[in-house]
């Protein structure tokens, strides 16, 4: 408070260049410091984006259970990221692979905590992506260690290899020259490579897929207004999440919302047209998600492509959206919410568009190659790790809800608490 | 080996030790949790009635005895005491040892069932049934309730599960709900559930509140 009156009153001073330069440092900072602290609290509602998409796409009895997943995954995630995930990601990164310092970081400058603010939100982003997948049939217990896990050392190391090397050294797929602006696969992908892992060892909700047949059965959500306000309010945070990405309250950060809001309004209407040409019936939950993978995919770009590139990318993820949903149907592959084909295949189309649609640079060979590692390196990581970590989960601990838990609904089973106690039309427990 | 073959043998042994009561509680014990298990789990079920001093005192012999029983010609075995189990509980019904609403449950049991699989075709009616047998059969679920689950299947008399704890139909129930699942899909099974246990409730056949079949 000092600092910003005394700044104040020196301007109204004349002074010296070097003293002006000073000052003139010192506000920089601290507009950049506020701005990334505005763009870290729009992160953190894109929480609340997620929690109303996710929890209206499944059912009424499951909805608390959703909800809590959510609310817990920021809780658990801040911590843990702020003890461990932030020294292995940004730590001093010598060897390309980790970083090992700033754990638990206590001491440091203004600047420092900033960013881990930044990047607390972002880490909750990723791991919050597997709830919606895993959701109506996991273990709270258990989803909880896998979270867990994932924040403190699936997500960062591969976060370290992308971005790392904040407090010296280079992380080895920045050192190639991998384009990930604020986490089209660093974020999002793992996430949903992870996502992809917890549903195979989970298997399909019960009757999810006739039995003989092996056709899909679609379970619609309880509420698709919720939907409908989730995406709604994840397409604001977006602004953040890519806007703060620049670290600074810069000129770029026009060009990169207006890319944001482009992308995010093609990919509603690449899943839209889609879903028209292929014959499907234009759903709004296709249509939200085509929105979010039109954000997914613009987040690696976003900062290096020019605007119609932006809407190229972003209708392209829609289409993708609603192409993968059913690939994974045909897969008997049961995520509850899309996650995987929104975060993981989107983010993985919006990786390598980011090397293929640079300003001034377009269709560059080896960028697109670098892109291609980066795309695989996150898949190879990300995938038979969680395949590991969620494999002993459901040996050791149970991964999967019982039937009676699944017929009761979770949100009684696990938390003792019914989302909507006068409303419920089809009672599957009794609660005294 | 059947399942009446290894009663009947563990009928043998124990009767040898245990006598009236004591010997059907034990009896009902492994009926209900060591029946479909194998040979190899007797130790958990003489470790679980090790509050029967007569069982706690003899347990090296009689595990030894059972072993022997059950490797042995069936030619020297009691008969099968399933007749004077089904007595012992009826007696205990009718002193209300078990909940005096036993036959209120049965008949509400039998009225959530009538109402849900009444909502079914004949097919499906008969492919979830059969699912859920085998589901009952599969995970467990005591011997006489699978039975009486079958038998009713067949006939369509009352099922008849007096003295059946709640929590074995809770789980008899929710193997007919994965069935529905199965079959018709999580959101029809939700439906049917629970338009069935509302009907249920609306029957006035009995005093029970099918609700608590819904229950944790």
């Amino acid at each position: 408070m000092k600092l910003k009156i005394s700044a104040f009153f020196l301007a109204l001073l004349p002074l010296s260049a070097s003293a002006e330069g000073e000052v003139a440092a010192v506000i920089t900072q601290n507009i950049n410091i506020l701005w990334v602290c505005i763009a870290a609290a729009m992160v953190f509602f894109m929480q609340a984006g997620f929690a109303l998409l996710e929890s209206g796409m499944s059912r009424a009895k499951n909805a608390v259970n959703v909800m809590m997943k959510n609310y817990v995954d920021v809780c658990a995630g801040s911590l843990i990221f702020w003890l461990v995930g932030f020294g292995l990601m940004f730590g001093s990164n010598s060897s390309g692979f980790f970083g090992a310092s700033h754990f638990a970081l206590t001491t440091g400058t203004p600047w420092d905590f900033t960013v881990l603010l930044f990047q607390i939100m972002f880490a909750a982003t990723a791991v919050t992506i597997c709830s919606g997948a895993m959701a109506e049939r996991t273990r709270y217990d258990a989803y909880l260690v896998a979270a867990c896990v994932i924040t403190a050392f699936i997500y960062p190391v591969f976060g370290s290899w992308a971005w790392g090397g904040m407090y010296g050294g280079q992380g080895w797929l920045a050192k190639l020259g991998f384009i990930d602006f604020a986490g089209s696969t660093v974020v999002h992908s793992i996430g949903a490579w992870c996502a992809l892992a917890g549903i195979i060892v989970l298997g399909a909700r019960t009757g999810r897929f006739d039995r003989n047949s092996g056709q899909p059965r679609t379970i619609p959500g309880h509420n698709l207004s919720l939907v409908a306000l989730g995406g709604f309010i994840l397409w604001l945070g977006w602004f953040g999440f890519n806007g703060g990405s620049t670290l600074a309250a810069s000129a770029d950060v026009g060009l990169i919302i207006l890319n944001t809001q482009l992308a995010a309004s093609a990919g509603a209407i690449g899943a839209l047209l889609f879903s028209k040409i292929t014959r499907r019936p234009v759903l709004l939950t296709a249509t939200v998600n085509g929105s979010v993978a039109g954000l997914v995919g613009i987040t690696a770009g976003a900062a290096s492509m020019g605007p119609e590139f932006a809407a190229l990318t972003g209708l392209i993820a829609g289409a993708i959206s609603v192409y993968g949903a059913g690939w994974l149907e045909r897969r008997r592959l049961d995520d509850v919410v899309g996650a995987i084909p929104v975060h993981g295949f989107a983010g993985a189309w919006g990786t390598l568009a980011a090397g293929m649609f640079v300003q001034g640079d377009l269709f560059n060979g080896y960028q697109i190659a670098v892109q291609i590692i980066g795309i695989f390196s996150a898949f190879f990581w990300a995938f038979p790790t969680a395949l590991i970590l969620f494999y002993v989960l459901h040996k050791v601990f149970g991964l999967r809800a019982s039937t009676e838990d699944e017929q009761r609904g979770l949100d009684y089973t696990e938390h003792d608490e019914i989302g909507y106690p006068e409303f419920h039309q089809n009672v599957t427990y009794h609660r005294e | 080996m059947t399942i009446e073959s290894k009663r009947r043998a563990v009928f043998t042994v124990l009767s040898d030790y245990l006598r009236g009561e004591t010997l059907w509680e034990a009896m009902w014990r492994w009926q209900n949790q060591f029946a479909d298990k194998s040979q190899y789990e007797l130790n958990g079920f003489l470790s679980q009635c090790g509050d029967i001093p007569e069982i706690a005192a003899n347990r090296p012999q009689l595990y030894r005895q059972l072993i022997s029983q059950l490797m042995a010609n069936s030619n020297g075995l009691k008969p099968d005491p399933m007749e004077q189990m089904l007595q012992y509980r009826k007696q205990q019904e009718a002193q209300g040892v078990f909940s005096s609403d036993g036959a209120d449950w049965c008949q509400a049991f039998s009225s959530v069932l009538e109402h849900l699989f009444g909502q079914l075709r004949s097919d499906t009616a008969r492919q979830v049934k059969r699912f859920a047998s085998e589901q009952a059969v599969r995970n467990g679920l005591p011997q006489n309730i699978a039975y009486a689950f079958t038998l009713w299947e067949q006939g369509g008399d009352p099922i008849a599960v007096q003295g059946a704890p709640l929590v074995q139909l809770k789980r008899l129930l929710n193997y007919v709900y994965i069935g529905l699942c199965e079959y018709l899909g999580p959101v029809d099974a939700d439906r049917i559930l629970s338009l069935s246990i509302r009907s249920a409730g609306a029957d006035r056949r009995h005093n029970a509140d099918p609700r608590l079949l819904l229950e944790k």
